[in-house]
């Protein structure tokens, strides 16, 4: 609890200070916001020419984009500055997080935060809502938990990437790309549905990196794309995916740390 | 007195790895050698030594930063390699080149989110944060943004940060390094006050001679991983020894005066120093027989030029290996 609130402290701290230039601020919201309507175009371009992809139409796969990029872009504004982590290794600053009496996750997770980033969360959760409005689905108490729960495990899973990618970075010098190549690879592959995909490719999303899990199931269930055959457990697959990647993170995280505090560089 | 540091046959040894063509080859560097010492709760110690002898790996290994290769460390009974967190609450750290302030928040700002950090009760810190205001002069400057103070003000800002949480040992990795006069004095004040009314235990790290000279009765020097020195300042003087000074006027000025035992180390105009040791009444008779002399007079060394010239020896063997 005590650590939530540090975290929420630190945060608060950095939110202040950029914020402290509103229109710079503006601007580079914007300019992300931009960004992710780029992939939303080439989505839309792909169905100028296609009435239908897999068997889903262009607002369902709109849900699905708006859910999988939602996911993404707040794992983004919470743990995106983790790749300026093997500066902070070469430079030394990252000694200085070891000699304050908190965890080192939670310091280096806390000592950035990039507001602006916050431009794609809008947007997405914007196509997410205009996307499901268009297509006149229904709003209840479930679909709201279940939309909720999708969110936030997806979130949860691409902030586990992430961090291990990065403490990847504490053994080899510079891999963050491999993980960036994940993480925003990511986004693309799960904002379509993997029916789209080749076998190996399908494989390799669900189980390799549970990405797929973070929206394919659940939206297929609520725009009515999911075979009657399939298991229902599947729309919630998700979470324990989520909280086991979390786990193994932290995992990662530490014997990082570790291997770091054995030699030194 | 109770020991605070205990340290017992401390070894760190990197392994490199270089690359020869397609093959690594391993190479050792032992960056600390089998150093073993203490240190009593409020003693306040120097620890010297040339750049890349271990200075600052010993330090990362009493802060739990690194873990030992082999050995025993212990701060307040307690090992900072298993208990990293538990460690870093009583210590206090201030490395001169880097900061643990927030860039862009006003100092104030920065201590009220260190305060939360290391847990210190809000009255606690208001209390010694209006001590620190006072002793360090930070005032005029707490409201205006880390990166717009002048060097000496953030390192007095530094300072107040590292002493916030009531640590029971601080260390200081040059903590004067490119200040005035003036900001240096308010450091050294600082530090003498905090070491003598808190009984804080302080570990400092300079190559300013004047903050060792004032500040420890107590000197450490480390040379190649190797603790080389443990004692007072004026037994490591008198232990490396530069040997006194005679400097000799004459009428005029004259050619070097070749005199057994001496080594003539500056001329200007007819004033001569001659380095020597030894008996300097044998030395000023065998002057006052080479030359007419019209005044003499000898000088202690100094602990400048004792240090100096350790680190001069150490950094010139340790070229061929930086680091550590």
């Amino acid at each position: 609890m005590d650590d939530v609130r540090l975290y929420l402290r630190l945060v608060r701290s950095r939110v202040r200070s950029q914020l402290q230039y509103p229109w710079g601020f503006v601007s580079d919201a914007l300019g992300a916001m931009l960004v992710g309507a780029l992939d939303l175009v080439a989505l839309l371009i792909l169905f100028s020419n296609v009435p239908t992809m897999a068997g889903w139409s262009a607002l369902q796969v709109c849900v699905l984009f708006g859910v999988a990029q939602t996911s993404f872009a707040i794992a983004d504004l919470v743990v995106g500055h983790l790749d300026s982590l093997p500066g902070e290794l070469r430079t030394g600053t990252f000694d200085m997080v070891l000699l304050q009496p908190r965890s080192s996750l939670l310091l280096v997770i806390a000592s950035d935060f990039s507001l602006r980033r916050i431009g794609q969360v809008i947007l997405s959760l914007g196509v997410l809502v205009v996307a499901w409005q268009r297509l006149g689905l229904p709003i209840g108490l479930g679909t709201v938990v279940l939309l909720t729960a999708t969110i936030t495990a997806g979130t949860l899973i691409f902030c586990a990437i992430w961090v291990i990618g990065a403490a990847s970075t504490f053994w080899t010098v510079d891999t963050m790309e491999i993980t960036n190549s994940l993480t925003y690879g990511g986004r693309q592959l799960t904002s379509y549905p993997i029916g789209i995909y080749g076998a190996w490719l399908r494989r390799f999303i669900l189980f390799v990196v549970p990405l797929g899990c973070v929206a394919y199931f659940p939206v297929r269930h609520l725009v009515g794309q999911e075979p009657s055959d399939a298991a229902a457990v599947l729309r919630v697959s998700g979470v324990p995916a989520a909280i086991g990647l979390g786990i193994v993170a932290g995992v990662v995280w530490r014997s990082a740390v570790r291997t770091y505090r054995g030699t030194g560089s | 007195m109770t020991t605070l540091i205990e340290v017992e046959h401390l070894t760190k040894v990197f392994i490199r790895r270089q690359r020869a063509g397609l093959r690594y080859t391993r190479s050792e560097h032992r960056a600390v050698d089998d150093i073993s010492f203490t240190v009593d709760a409020g003693e306040f110690v120097g620890y010297l030594g040339p750049n890349g002898a271990g200075k600052s790996t010993t330090i990362k290994m009493l802060t739990g930063i690194l873990v030992p290769t082999s050995g025993r460390v212990h701060v307040a009974g307690l090992d900072p390699s298993r208990a990293r967190v538990e460690v870093a609450q009583r210590v206090g750290v201030v490395f001169g080149q880097r900061s643990q302030l927030w860039w862009d928040l006003p100092l104030r700002d920065s201590f009220e989110l260190l305060r939360h950090v290391y847990r210190v009760p809000a009255s606690t810190a208001t209390a010694n944060l209006a001590r620190f205001v006072d002793l360090l002069d930070l005032g005029p400057f707490l409201d205006t943004p880390v990166r717009q103070l002048s060097l000496g003000q953030r390192m007095r800002g530094d300072l107040a940060a590292a002493f916030l949480h009531e640590p029971s040992l601080v260390y200081l990795d040059e903590p004067t390094i490119g200040l005035d006069v003036v900001a240096k004095a308010a450091v050294r004040g600082f530090l003498a006050a905090a070491n003598r009314s808190n009984g804080t235990t302080i570990l400092l790290t300079s190559h300013d001679l004047v903050d060792i000279e004032r500040l420890c009765p107590r000197v450490m020097v480390i040379d190649h991983g190797q603790l080389v020195h443990d004692g007072a300042l004026a037994d490591l003087v008198r232990r490396l020894g530069t040997g006194r000074t005679l400097v000799v006027t004459t009428p005029e000025p004259i050619e070097p005066l070749a005199i057994a035992g001496t080594e003539v180390v500056r001329i200007d105009g007819p004033r001569q120093w001659l380095r020597f040791e030894g008996n300097p009444a044998e030395v000023i008779a065998a002057v006052a027989a080479a030359a007419p002399v019209v005044d003499l007079s000898i000088e202690e060394p100094s602990v400048d030029q004792v240090v100096r010239r350790l680190y001069a020896e150490g950094s010139a063997t340790n070229e061929e290996n930086p680091g550590g």
